[in-house]
């Protein structure tokens, strides 16, 4: 009976926000033992029945049973006290504080009143050792550890709360690929020892290596759920979609070897910032998708905002169109640079309107003294519906988009005067598959256009989508350039990993 | 040893000439040296409220050029009108020797242990102006002040008689919490007491603040059609409300007093700005101080048995001169003339 | 904000409309209930006169807080400009006592809060110094400057300007209202109408976004802190003419409630957040609660008590008005 029931069951749930239906007619449940997947393009609802489950949305239509008993969570402090805790996206950890005390946040054990730090040190450490990470030192400020300790640290803290359901909101898009491999692991040995899991993600292949089960949703309904072992990427793609979609393991790369400068817009020259890049030469040419490669912190990204101009470079030198770049962004803009952030957090102003998002940059082109709203609005409007933001509609505040349609603000906003180097930093990052095909689009488009791209990316897919040539970045150097050539998504990371293990 | 004698003497004789406001030009004067035999400056720490303060400002003028004449060394710790700032300042003055200090606390009470410690090390420690701590739970060596109670008195004395003894008065308190703002206050009340044809319309403090004085009696001149009088516990928020109340055009109706009798005042007195105002001599107290002080370094006096525990520092009524005019002067008050121009004479001269 | 779609109210009827418009003006009706209940409890506050009275009391916080509406919506905050307008109205009292000639004095005392500004524009754009410590440092220093230029003592030599400005009058209305209202009216003009303006709320929103968005926020915010300075340089200039007299702490009291009025009428100290209109608000309710309370009879020793107590409701009220954000 105990393994048949279901630890939690959602029965016909439904969700409206105002006008808008977010979920409708859910069945879901999750035993224990077991990782239950759920994917689904952003807005198809993930979210939503997320909050639900973890308490936060207590008022919607339908029944919620635990270990078969209805129930009505009313906030997340009661989910907790049940057994549900949720590991957000967004980590709530303090890494200026020790591992010990982020496990034990806000439930230190006590003695006398004050805080048993040797029973802290020595819990924390007892459960680490259970998760197979006794190498991590507890007395340690968390901050001297890599993401995926502090996400590590979430987790352990929900296992010392006594949770018997963990809810993983995105757990691994900050992490690099052997602590993604690392915490796959770890969830999965969390399922055998019997605790239940929610996985949501975006990243399908660790979705059908690490569940049991897979639940899609789309546009607010359950398309399907299976068994994670007989599904296929392909399969999960067409479900989430509704409709097939290319999908990028390889892909032969047009470009042809950097080697003739002269028709290079963008020139990059033996520039180097200590430990972060070093003696970093490459050249872009109008009309070219060039990709830039690398784990995270490998130095892309921030080559990236030294062409921008937002940090100045120790030596070296950026040309464009042979003429040197000075290090400001107010410059790089007026010469026709474009940039966009690998966060889209510190690139929008996400409380103000869409169009005075767009119009930032261009205001004293669009209006010159007095801003002009009704021109600004139309500069706007022009530039979202030509990237396809929905709704197009350039009042509306930048908060009130999905994030795939964020982003695509922040990119519509470089198409005001078209650039002639557009710098764009991970544009599709957690975004899913239908709305990625779309910013790839906007990029080839503006590259048909003469518009030489810089595609900066962690994730190879986003790489093989699009790019020309492909340079790959190790501990701050480029290790590697493929053009001309088939390209899979194993020679890349091998490209990277492999030679960051040499230079360890 | 003869020497230290001699300028003993004439030190004594001179500051009892300067106190009865003769000039003492620092031409007549030697330098002090301390009795401890060794060839030296006294030297002296002092403190008061704030140097912010006018009158504060004045003390500490009076102080060093006193000092200056006699030959002692000054030192000053500013209390930045802050009881926290001037503990810290008086908390640096106590790890240190003097011959003796001078100090005017912000708040009874607040400097006790410093003050204890001075004490403890036989540095004679005369309070100024507001009391250090209630009396007998500190052996100062004596205290020097003006009379609050008297000042106001005789300000809320002259502001009836020039109404005739009824009308709608004001009184505009300093802060709450001041003990000199009690006295004033007291002092208001004794006379006002005796008087039933007087209303008293408002108390309401301003904490010596000039920029609320004028927002209060905005306020005041909106709600209250006619105002007889206004007693102010300081000369500064008298001149700011009467700015606020000329461009009224009410400076006729309203009569005002103050207190303190620093030199702005006193002109408004003669130019009949302002109808009284009492001299509270800054200057007085701060000599006073370092004459008690050089008594007590020097001549070794005593607390209680040479000097008593309270010196009164008086200062005149400052009411503008009689309009009688007669052959015999000095059956008028202030022969006539009033306070008004001597005083300005001697507190440019850091007498009284 | 929630990631969630937002309610688009397809049929909220008027009421709806009114309530959801009415939040962003919970000021406004705080604003209101305070000028019924001092009208009700009191015969004489409500009168033109008194109306006058009101204005011409914040006329300098309405000068200050021009400014302060400034700092505050680029997320910064200064803590000086109470300090500056003292040592303002000091320096064209000083240079006034001195013989310059008219209106040098009132030039050097702007130009010397403006340097003092720009100094705390640099130490908060360029060095990186939180602007609460670097104004916090130049309140003592432009509180010293004050002291050692005064040596304690009152000046009550003023530029003639001053007296205008501060205490005249002009068919019947005081210049120093005429004068808080231009102020603020430029104030308005530039951050509404001025490419400068929209710089300032966008860096204040998001400074990174802004500075990517090739906007020199470091240029804004030294502008800021300069405009904060001039402005209470400004208020400082006239304020002494209002007093008839420069002392060395005579507007040093104002600070709080200068900062106090600009946050009350709903301009954020994170930034990005309000506006002149609002500052406007928050003046009139500090100025109605500090008129009103004069005009009423209350226990003295209550006095401070009760501002406190219904400045806090005011803030509950703002509050609740405007809604809790949903999370």
């Amino acid at each position: 009976m105990e393994t048949t029931t279901p630890l939690i069951e959602l029965q016909n749930v439904a969700k409206r926000f105002g006008g808008i239906q977010a979920l409708s007619g859910i069945d879901f449940d999750v035993r224990k033992g077991e990782v239950h997947a759920l994917v689904g393009e952003n807005g198809a609802g993930k979210s939503t029945m997320m909050k639900i489950l973890a308490g936060v949305i207590p008022e919607y239509e339908g029944k919620m049973l635990w270990r078969g008993k209805n129930v009505r969570l009313k906030n997340p402090r009661h989910a907790l006290g049940l057994g549900i805790a949720m590991i957000h996206q967004e980590l709530s950890v303090m890494p200026e504080l020790t591992v010990a005390e982020n496990i034990f946040l806000g439930r230190q054990p006590l003695r006398g009143g004050v805080v048993d730090w040797p029973r802290m040190f020595r819990e924390a450490a007892k459960i680490l050792a259970e998760l197979g990470f006794d190498h991590i030192n507890v007395r340690d400020n968390l901050e001297r550890y890599p993401l995926g300790v502090h996400q590590l640290a979430e987790i352990a803290r929900a296992l010392t709360s006594g949770a018997e359901l963990i809810i993983m909101d995105e757990p691994t898009s900050a992490l690099s690929p052997m602590e993604t491999r690392r915490l796959l692991e770890l969830t999965r040995n969390l399922a055998r020892a019997g605790k239940a899991i929610v996985y949501i993600s975006h990243f399908l292949e660790e979705v059908t290596w690490v569940a049991d089960r897979v639940t899609v949703l789309r546009d607010g309904g359950k398309v399907a759920t299976l068994d994670a072992a007989a599904s296929n990427k392909q399969e999960l793609v067409r479900l989430m979609l509704g409709k097939e979609a290319a999908f990028f393991e390889e892909s032969k790369l047009p470009g042809a070897a950097s080697k003739n400068r002269e028709t290079a817009v963008l020139s990059v020259e033996n520039l180097t910032r200590p430990r972060v890049f070093e003696d970093v030469s490459f050249s872009l040419r109008s009309g070219e998708i060039l990709g830039l490669y690398g784990l995270i912190g490998s130095g892309h990204f921030e080559l990236g905002e030294a062409i921008y101009g937002l940090v100045r470079p120790a030596s070296g030198r950026i040309l464009l169109e042979g003429r040197p770049l000075p290090a400001a962004p107010r410059r790089a803009i007026d010469r026709g640079v474009a940039y966009v952030p690998p966060s889209r957090r510190t690139g929008l102003f996400l409380e103000k309107p869409i169009y005075q998002n767009v119009s930032l940059p261009w205001l004293a082109r669009i209006s010159g003294f007095v801003p002009r709203t009704p021109r600004e609005i139309q500069a706007a409007r022009a530039v979202i519906e030509r990237v396809g933001v929905r709704p197009p509609d350039p009042e509306k505040e930048v908060a009130f988009l999905s994030g795939g349609n964020q982003q695509k603000v922040a990119i519509a906003r470089w198409l005001v005067e078209p650039p002639k180097v557009f710098v764009v930093s991970e544009p599709t990052r957690g975004m899913d598959v239908g709305a990625k095909e779309e910013v790839m689009k906007i990029l080839r488009e503006l590259s048909q256009n003469g518009v030489g791209v810089l595609l900066i990316s962690s994730e190879p897919e986003t790489l093989l989508a699009a790019s020309e040539r492909i340079l790959v970045m190790a501990k701050g150097r480029i290790v590697r350039e493929f053009a001309g050539e088939t390209v899979t998504k194993e020679q890349l990371l091998h490209a990277a990993a492999g030679e960051l293990a040499e230079a360890r | 040893m003869g020497k230290p004698d001699l300028s003993r003497r004439k030190f004594m004789i001179q500051s009892a000439l300067a106190s009865m406001g003769i000039m003492a030009g620092p031409a007549f004067l030697q330098t002090v040296r301390a009795a401890d035999g060794k060839n030296r400056p006294l030297k002296a720490a002092f403190s008061n409220a704030g140097l912010q303060a006018t009158w504060c400002a004045q003390g500490k003028d009076t102080v060093e050029q006193w000092g200056e004449w006699l030959g002692v060394e000054i030192h000053w710790y500013d209390g930045q009108l802050d009881v926290a700032k001037q503990r810290a300042a008086v908390d640096a003055m106590a790890a240190k020797d003097w011959d003796f200090v001078a100090i005017q606390s912000l708040s009874i009470g607040s400097l006790v242990e410093p003050v204890q410690k001075m004490i403890n090390k036989g540095i004679p420690v005369i309070a100024m102006d507001t009391m250090l701590a209630p009396w007998g739970k500190i052996k100062q060596h004596t205290f020097i002040a003006p009379d609050n109670v008297w000042m106001a008195e005789q300000v809320t004395q002259a502001l009836v008689d020039a109404i005739g003894g009824k009308g709608k008065v004001v009184m505009t308190q300093g802060s709450l919490g001041h003990t000199g703002a009690q006295g004033r206050a007291q002092g208001f009340y004794n006379v006002i007491k005796r008087y039933p044809g007087i209303e008293v319309i408002d108390e309401s403090p301003a904490d010596w603040d000039v920029a609320k004085v004028a927002q209060l009696w905005e306020n005041l001149l909106n709600r209250y059609k006619k105002i007889d009088a206004a007693f102010f516990h300081n000369d500064d928020m008298a001149l700011a409300a009467y700015h606020v109340i000329k461009s009224a055009g009410r400076e006729n109706e309203i009569v005002l007093g103050g207190i303190d009798g620093m030199p702005p005042a006193v002109q408004a007195v003669l130019d009949g700005k302002l109808h009284a105002t009492a001299r509270n001599s800054s200057a007085r107290i701060h000599w006073g101080a370092l004459v008690a002080g050089y008594y007590a370094a020097v001549r070794k006096e005593k607390p209680g048995k040479d000097i008593p525990e309270f010196v009164l520092a008086d200062g005149p009524a400052i009411l503008p001169p009689s309009k009688e005019k007669t052959d015999k002067p000095w059956l008028l008050k202030g022969y006539g003339i009033g306070a008004g121009p001597g005083l300005l004479w001697q507190e440019k001269h850091y007498l009284a | 904000m929630a990631n969630e779609p937002h309610d688009s109210p397809k049929t909220p009827g008027r009421w709806r409309a009114f309530l959801a418009r009415s939040r962003e003006f919970a000021p406004v009706w705080t604003l209101l209930a305070l000028v019924l209940f001092f009208s009700v409890y009191s015969d004489s506050f409500l009168s033109l006169e008194n109306a006058g009275n009101i204005l011409n009391q914040v006329a300098l916080l309405a000068i200050m807080g021009t400014g302060i509406t400034f700092v505050l919506l680029t997320a910064q905050i200064d803590l000086s400009v109470s300090y500056m307008a003292t040592f303002a109205g000091v320096v064209a009292a000083y240079y006034t006592a001195a013989h310059l000639p008219q209106p040098w004095p009132i030039v050097a005392a702007l130009l010397a809060a403006g340097a003092l500004g720009w100094i705390n524009g640099v130490g908060t754009a360029r060095l990186g110094i939180p602007s609460f410590m670097v104004t916090l440092a130049m309140s003592l220093i432009a509180s010293g400057l004050s002291l050692y230029l005064t040596r304690g003592r009152i000046l009550f030599d003023l530029p003639p300007l001053s007296e205008t400005l501060g205490s005249g009058r002009i068919f019947g209305v005081k210049w120093l209202v005429i004068v808080a209202a231009l102020t603020l009216l430029i104030g308005h003009l530039v951050l509404k109408y001025t490419r400068f303006g929209r710089y300032v709320y966008m860096t204040g929103a998001n400074p990174k976004a802004a500075e990517l968005a090739g906007v020199n926020t470091r240029g804004v915010i030294t502008a800021v802190m300069v405009i904060g300075a001039l402005t209470a340089g400004l208020a400082g200039v006239v304020g002494i003419g209002r007093l008839g007299s420069a002392t060395p702490t005579a507007f040093d009291g104002m600070l709080i409630d200068a900062i106090g009025a600009v946050v009350l009428g709903g301009t954020s100290l994170f930034g990005g957040v309000g506006g002149i209109p609002q500052t406007i608000v928050g003046l009139l309710i500090l100025g109605v609660l500090r008129n009103g309370l004069d005009q009423v009879s209350v226990d003295i020793y209550m006095k401070t008590l009760i501002t406190g107590i219904i400045l806090l409701a005011a803030l509950v009220f703002n509050i609740l008005f405007a809604g809790r954000k949903e999370n």
